[in-house]
């Protein structure tokens, strides 16, 4: 590997991890922005699902680079996938996730696109 | 098979997989459910085990020129009460198996790929934890009918 190569790839890579930041980071704030209005009246909303929202560093995984943006309140994955609940006696589910996800992902794939380009134009 | 519309689309996967009968079992799955695979949402009351199919996010991916639609497919299968756990895994796995092996150019061009079943967690409060949820997720790739017409 030349001197020129391996400066190149570094730099390539740092490029990389900024876009996904950048787009995760974008989602992140529209997932936090449709939980603080709560699954359903906002009655009941504490807050603590949509601080919940956390994302990864940048990784390998089997599929490539990664980061996985998710939350570890159980009370989300009722909502999301659905749930028969015990108070309303129906079936509820309401989706927030995917939503944010296809709401925002031209704008996801911009941000990826210009941190990746600054990055990648920036000093070594 | 149709690809005309999302409702042909629908009631050929129901269909299809009613009628689908795993391999080693000889029970068709619509047996199994009593034909309780809904669209959507299941009726109201419906009794356990039931199942219900929904075709989600219809996109024309890059690259095809518009004309293949990608459908992202979301099934449950519902039992209770918690003990039914490995029967209601067998009917998700009757189902992914009808969705691995699933091609058809009868009118148009139709198949799944990326299938995945996965069981929910036990739920707490507020949701109820006897219920059995078993989530099937594939995509369905349509090509229009025009394709299997062009080339007879």
């Amino acid at each position: 590997m030349t001197p020129e190569f391996a400066a190149f790839k570094q730099r390539f890579e740092r490029a990389r991890d900024a876009g996904l930041v950048a787009a995760a980071l974008l989602y992140q704030g529209a997932v936090r922005e449709k939980l603080i209005r709560g699954y359903t009246s906002g009655a009941f909303v504490t807050g603590a699902t949509s601080s919940s929202v956390q994302m990864t560093a940048p990784h390998d995984d089997a599929g490539g680079r990664e980061v996985v943006v998710g939350s570890n309140e159980l009370v989300a994955l009722y909502w999301e996938m659905g749930h028969h609940n015990l108070f309303t006696r129906k079936y509820e589910r309401v989706e927030h996730w995917r939503h944010a996800l296809e709401e925002n992902a031209p704008k996801m794939l911009a941000a990826y696109a210009g941190a990746f380009q600054r990055a990648l134009q920036g000093a070594a | 098979m149709t690809t005309i519309s999302t409702d042909r689309l629908y009631a050929t996967l129901v269909a299809g997989a009613l009628a689908y009968v795993s391999a080693g079992s000889g029970v068709a799955l619509g047996t199994s459910l009593s034909n309780r695979l809904f669209r959507q949402a299941a009726a109201k009351d419906a009794a356990y085990p039931y199942a219900v199919f929904s075709l989600r996010t219809p996109q024309l991916p890059d690259g095809d020129q518009g004309l293949k639609a990608v459908y992202q497919l979301e099934a449950f299968v519902y039992h209770r009460p918690r003990s039914a756990q490995a029967e209601a895994e067998g009917y998700a796995d009757t189902l992914a198996s009808y969705l691995r092996t699933l091609r058809d150019a009868s009118n148009g061009l139709v198949y799944a790929t990326d299938v995945v079943a996965e069981s929910l967690p036990a739920f707490t409060s507020p949701a109820d934890s006897s219920i059995v949820q078993v989530r099937i997720t594939a995509k369905v790739h349509v090509w229009p009918s025009f394709i299997s017409s062009l080339s007879t």
